[in-house]
């Protein structure tokens, strides 16, 4: 059974059709990457199945469960962060304040008006670990509005990390970024991913990122998927090097 | 530590005020506190979640009127009267921050500004509740209970509104330092980002309007036995301005900020217009002036010299009243 399953997934606006009858899946443990020109539908594609883009027909199912229709912040408390392609944090609070904001969200009493030492001190606690394992810690105390590019890159997916999700959705994590910091932050995250325990879907202009970090690859076209496997595979489809790779391979 | 020490000093300071002050000073403090309250419950919303309110004066107009009526029209005494009054305006504000959340930026700044507006029309016309243009005079301090009759006099009446400016304050503190005042400050930082990590931000929203209009309304009801009337006056939007004004100048998202500027306001208003009918002119300068130089309002000026290195949170603090941000 797959953790995420999309099914005929469309998103019109207007006369475009931005997402069109994708379906696809995503099996526990595996890193798949969403690749495509421009305009392909990729963000829409991961606005739908975080809910902050209503689908015009189809369905996004995970683990067993409809997510279509559901509101961005209940579809999260089910286990699915993401990040952002134009990064979003808390800017005037310390790398430290944003992740444990981020993981006070899973807390039963992260509502709680009062006090607070012990949702405070669980979410820091998971917080920190996830800085850690971005090596953010040296900067941790810094305002977040004020570390580098690619340090705020790597910041939200801390948060996301912290939030302990079981589906982790990386919206172009080096956007932006010079050749090398984007070099240093895929030598991060691949560390990251090398045990296998998480499942991740990413969405990736950058090539050469893709394929050192993801087992399979979903290309989207025009917001239809035209091919669907291992990086091999795709590599290897004809209609892939026809519409985007242009003979990178 | 710190912190409390200086609040013991400052409630000692004021505890002493009526021993030391002229009967006309001790009615001008009085206000300046109860003002105090309106603009802290404010900052809740504009300071800390970046909910800009152009329609306080309808939690303050609220408070007071209810309190009123309790007092003018049954024998329940001054100290039930006025948390009730409170609570009231704090239930009416879910039902407002309901409609007025489906909006946001400036959007939700009009609606809040239509719905005082709204009040202020009802108020003119719902003559057996609100005595119309008329307004309710003759508001009691009712004695009681168990004959208790201290709060009706003038110092005793200071200590009451103390008393509920400090509970409210340090329930403020509290609130802004706890698990729910970090996801405020998220909400004031990135709504978007707020909600994507799993936080319901329009429940959020809604709490804490409901919070504001509830100690809004608080200050408005200890207003109207203060004043022993309540009018119209209370909910125009002029008020709702001059509330934000203190908001600002005295410094948002601070709390002790916004009660230093309504006493900073009383005082310069009493000042100016004991020379120039025109004082407003020159309050709207000051106002100017501290938008444009002081953004971080008299309290942030405070802190500032105190401590050395300026924190990038003093330093955005203008941006988070800005809507755009």
């Amino acid at each position: 059974m797959a953790l995420l399953e999309l099914d005929g997934l469309t998103r019109r606006f207007g006369g475009i059709i931005a997402v069109d009858r994708v379906t696809m899946r995503v099996e526990a443990g595996e890193v798949r990457a969403v690749i495509g020109p421009n305009g392909a539908g990729k963000s829409t594609l991961f606005n739908l199945i975080t809910g902050v883009v209503k689908a015009s027909e189809g369905n996004v199912r995970f683990a067993d469960e409809t997510l279509t229709g559901l509101s961005p912040y209940s579809i999260c408390q089910r286990g699915i962060s993401r990040t952002f392609q134009i990064t979003a944090l808390f800017p005037e609070m310390t790398a430290r304040e944003n992740a444990r904001l981020a993981a006070q969200a899973r807390h039963a009493r992260r509502w709680q008006p009062y006090g607070g030492g012990a949702v405070f001190g669980d979410a820091q606690q998971r917080g920190d670990a996830a800085l850690e394992r971005l090596g953010l810690t040296h900067v941790a105390t810094r305002p977040a509005g004020l570390l580098s590019h690619g340090d705020q890159r790597l910041l939200e997916v801390a948060m996301a990390l912290a939030q302990r999700p079981r589906l982790l959705l990386l919206d172009e994590p080096t956007q932006g970024l010079s050749v090398e910091e984007t070099a240093q932050a895929v030598d991060t995250l691949a560390g990251l991913l090398s045990d296998g325990a998480m499942t991740v879907l990413l969405v990736e202009h950058d090539m050469e990122v893709v394929f050192r970090l993801a087992g399979m690859i979903t290309v989207l076209h025009r917001g239809s998927v035209i091919a669907d496997g291992s990086p091999e595979q795709v590599k290897a489809d004809d209609e892939v090097q026809r519409a985007y790779l242009g003979g990178l391979a | 530590m710190r912190f409390w020490c200086g609040l013991a000093a400052v409630a000692c300071l004021l505890a002493l005020a009526p021993t030391g002050l002229p009967p006309y000073a001790m009615t001008l403090l009085t206000e300046a506190l109860i003002l105090g309250l309106c603009a802290m419950s404010l900052d809740l919303m504009v300071g800390y979640t970046r909910l800009l309110s152009f329609g306080h004066a309808a939690a303050y107009g609220l408070g007071a009127y209810t309190c009123g009526n309790l007092l003018l029209h049954t024998t329940i005494p001054l100290v039930f009267a006025v948390p009730i009054a409170a609570a009231f305006s704090g239930i009416v504000a879910i039902g407002v921050a309901w409609v007025c959340t489906l909006a946001s930026g400036v959007s939700f700044s009009m609606l809040t500004l239509a719905f005082a507006q709204l009040l202020y029309a009802v108020a003119f016309k719902w003559t057996p509740v609100t005595g119309a243009s008329d307004g309710l005079a003759g508001i009691p301090r009712s004695p009681g209970p168990f004959g208790i009759t201290v709060f009706a006099g003038k110092s005793g009446f200071y200590y009451f509104v103390l008393f509920w400016l400090f509970g409210a304050f340090v329930f403020c503190r509290a609130l802004v330092r706890s698990p729910f005042g970090a996801v405020l400050r998220g909400i004031r930082e990135n709504e978007a980002k707020t909600l994507s990590l799993g936080y319901n931000t329009r429940r959020y929203k809604i709490a804490v309007v409901a919070i504001s209009f509830g100690l809004g309304g608080l200050a408005g009801a200890l207003y109207a036995p203060f004043a022993g009337f309540a009018n119209t006056e209370l909910l125009f939007w002029l008020f709702s301005g001059q509330v934000l004004i203190m908001v600002i100048v005295g410094g948002a998202g601070t709390l002790i900020g916004p009660i230093i500027g309504a006493a900073f306001f009383m005082l310069v208003s009493n000042l100016l217009s004991s020379w120039t009918d025109s004082w407003a002119l020159f309050f709207g300068l000051i106002f100017i002036l501290f938008v444009l130089f002081a953004p971080q309002g008299i309290w942030g000026l405070v802190t500032r010299v105190f401590t050395s290195e300026p924190s990038i949170a003093r330093r955005g603090r203008w941006r988070s009243l800005n809507w755009t941000g």
